[in-house]
């Protein structure tokens, strides 16, 4: 522990006096103690009720979430922010997803204590909402939590009520989860990349649990994470690289991409691009440069000829809000043979503090994520810094990017969702502005009291002032007319 | 000692401490004063359960801490934003006080997940595994979130880049 900053702050702190307390802390939370004793004993009273009458209201046999997937199935052309108590996948299973979604508010954010941290919100394919948890951890659809191309699966680092697993595998139509084993039977320290295209084998990073060295500048631990490819039959790992670089200092939106047929797979590691193939072994490599990045997930054209990266043109350094929000992004290629410059299909640059691309739609328009900022957000560099953050984002949007100029917003989305995951069958076939519907806010779990319980209390008052008013009113003539008993 | 006397002792005996501890997090005093006075409030809820766990202090502070980011996160606190820290008047010049406006303009530039884990290791002199106890989090989410924070100080008070250099190798 270093004396000079314990000092320093310890100087700063002792700029505050004692606080002054203008309520006795004690009354008042003594106060509040018997105010919410009264409120969960009403609460009991409004649950028992919601219990009887709820499951013929909310749970009846129009469920959609039960209803098997169609041909018209479709992403929806708004979603909106789940209700806090939004029932788990592990409760009732959506069936197949067209979205995942993250973000902040209570609905994709709770409060540890009372909810669960870190919240990704399943949406499915006939526009039901069904939640993931994670406690005690922000996640980020599309990053730590990937959906598999056919929408049926997900796969994170860990789920809540799940295994311990290096990774696990949540099936979205019956809400079991599943580990999936690392190198040397390992069941820490994984976090999935990319989901391959026919979704039989996943992508991921691992890395160890107690650090390998320590960094020069900041001396915090360093975890080297290595890219690894797992068959989900087989559970097989094939090692695909030495590393990639610091666990905890990638850029999450640029670290890898499948070729269209599986065959061969795109890997960053610093402002280096590597092609490899699914033994690891080495096709090309390119430099890229700081500015230049792969452009994500789906960067491989659709004809697996050309690879596409987006370049950076304005703030890098010492960026404050404004700044990041200002940039600019060019899409590029690179010929996927020879990791050469090469042409493609020319978009328009896109203004924002990242640019994503998930996959190509209809094999012609680039569909991606264009992020800005969270407000305060400010970027020393891009070491330590990540584009498409939890806490750096601010608000996502999904978009296409037509060839020669145009682009199109394909979900309307409120400004809590940081983050999204597409299937990725539903973006290639192009169906996108499906219909909407808010999120039912039943079934759910049981958070729900901690929303009701308060919502009760001034009908159960009222209930109770009534019975007593009753009660008293009984009670008046028996003690007027007591009496007159005695003295006939 | 009956709950209610013993709690009046514990606030008697920590109050500046919290409060300072408070500061550090808001970095302002009035707000300082409001998150005390929410912490004990809910502290005194429950004092009896608080107390027989032992050590009251650590339900304290992981009630305060997560008050504190929970409430940023959620916009309850609509605080003015800047582009560079607003100009502070400076009666003492002096480079105590100098250096000390410095750091807690800095701090107010951090995230309140940053600040709460700075002050929870250097200023609570706490261990990583217990910070992470208390925000909730993972050990190497503690970790990296004390890393970002010692990088963004060294560039928001790049004459303090010694101190947290050092304080970086040190902990190391």
């Amino acid at each position: 522990m270093s004396e000079e900053v314990r000092a320093l702050l310890r100087q700063v702190g002792e700029q505050m006096p004692p606080a002054r307390l203008t309520k006795d802390p004690w009354s008042v939370g003594r106060r509040q103690r018997r105010t919410a004793r009264l409120r969960a004993a009403l609460a009991v009273l409004a649950t028992a009720t919601v219990a009887v009458v709820g499951p013929s209201v909310w749970l009846g046999a129009d469920d959609p979430a039960h209803q098997p997937a169609t041909t018209s199935d479709a992403v929806p052309r708004k979603v909106e922010t789940p209700w806090m108590w939004q029932a788990t996948v592990q409760q009732a299973p959506p069936g197949r997803a067209a979205l995942l979604l993250g973000g902040d508010g209570l609905g994709l954010r709770g409060i540890d204590l009372l909810d669960h941290e870190g919240k990704v919100a399943v949406v499915g394919r006939d526009g039901s909402y069904r939640m993931l948890l994670y406690h005690g951890a922000e996640v980020v659809p599309g990053e730590d939590v990937l959906l598999s191309p056919d929408g049926r699966y997900v796969v994170q680092s860990f789920v809540a009520g799940g295994p311990k697993g290096f990774l696990v595998v949540t099936d979205l139509t019956d809400g079991t989860s599943r580990a999936l084993p690392g190198p040397q039977g390992r069941d820490c320290c994984g976090r999935p990349v990319a989901w391959a295209p026919d979704g039989r084998a996943v992508l991921a990073l691992e890395f160890p649990r107690e650090p390998t060295g320590w960094d020069s500048v900041s001396r915090i631990g360093l975890l080297p994470a290595r890219p690894v490819l797992i068959d989900l039959e087989s559970e097989s790992v094939t090692p695909l690289l030495d590393t990639v670089g610091d666990v905890h200092r990638l850029r999450t939106a640029s670290l890898a991409a499948f070729s269209p047929d599986g065959s061969r797979i795109a890997l960053s590691v610093g402002d280096q691009l590597h092609l490899v193939d699914r033994a690891g072994r080495p096709l090309w490599t390119a430099t890229l440069g700081e500015r230049r990045h792969l452009a994500g997930l789906g960067a491989f054209s659709p004809d697996g000829t050309r690879i596409a990266t987006v370049t950076l043109d304005g703030c890098l350094r010492s960026c404050d809000t404004a700044a990041l929000a200002s940039r600019t992004w060019r899409v590029g290629y690179l010929d996927a043979a020879t990791g050469r410059d090469t042409s493609g299909p020319a978009v328009d640059p896109v203004r924002g503090m990242a640019l994503r691309v998930l996959g190509w739609r209809n094999g012609t328009d680039l569909v991606a994520l264009r992020y800005q900022p969270e407000r305060g957000a400010y970027s020393d560099g891009p070491v330590g810094w990540n584009d498409t953050g939890w806490w750096e984002t601010g608000e996502v949007t999904l978009i296409a990017l037509r060839p020669g100029g145009g682009t199109e917003i394909l979900v309307d989305s409120p400004g809590e969702i940081l983050a999204m995951d597409v299937s990725r069958d539903l973006l290639e076939a192009g169906r996108f502005g499906g219909p909407s519907r808010p999120p039912a806010p039943f079934p759910a779990r049981p958070v729900i009291l901690a929303v009701l319980v308060p919502a009760a209390v001034p009908v159960i008052a009222a209930v109770f002032g009534l019975l007593l008013w009753r009660r008293r009113r009984r009670g008046s003539p028996r003690r007027d007319a007591a009496p007159h008993v005695g003295h006939p | 000692m009956d709950p209610e006397e013993s709690f009046r002792a514990y606030v008697s005996a920590r109050i500046a401490a919290l409060s300072r501890a408070a500061f550090l997090l808001t970095g302002d005093r009035q707000q300082a004063e409001d998150l005390v006075q929410l912490t004990l409030t809910r502290v005194a809820r429950h004092w009896e359960r608080v107390i027989a766990n032992g050590d009251p202090d650590r339900y304290v502070r992981r009630s305060m801490y997560h008050q504190h980011v929970s409430l940023w996160r959620r916009r309850w606190r609509h605080v003015e934003l800047h582009a560079e820290p607003p100009d502070v008047p400076v009666a003492d010049t002096t480079a105590d006080t100098a250096r000390a406006i410095v750091v807690r303009q800095a701090l107010a530039r951090l995230t309140p997940r940053q600040r709460a884990v700075l002050v929870l290791r250097y200023f609570d002199d706490l261990t990583e595994a217990e910070a992470a106890d208390i925000l909730g989090c993972s050990i190497s989410t503690v970790k990296s979130q004390t890393r970002a924070a010692l990088a963004r100080l060294r560039t928001l008070a790049p004459e303090l880049a010694d101190l947290v250099t050092s304080a970086s190798r040190k902990e190391a």
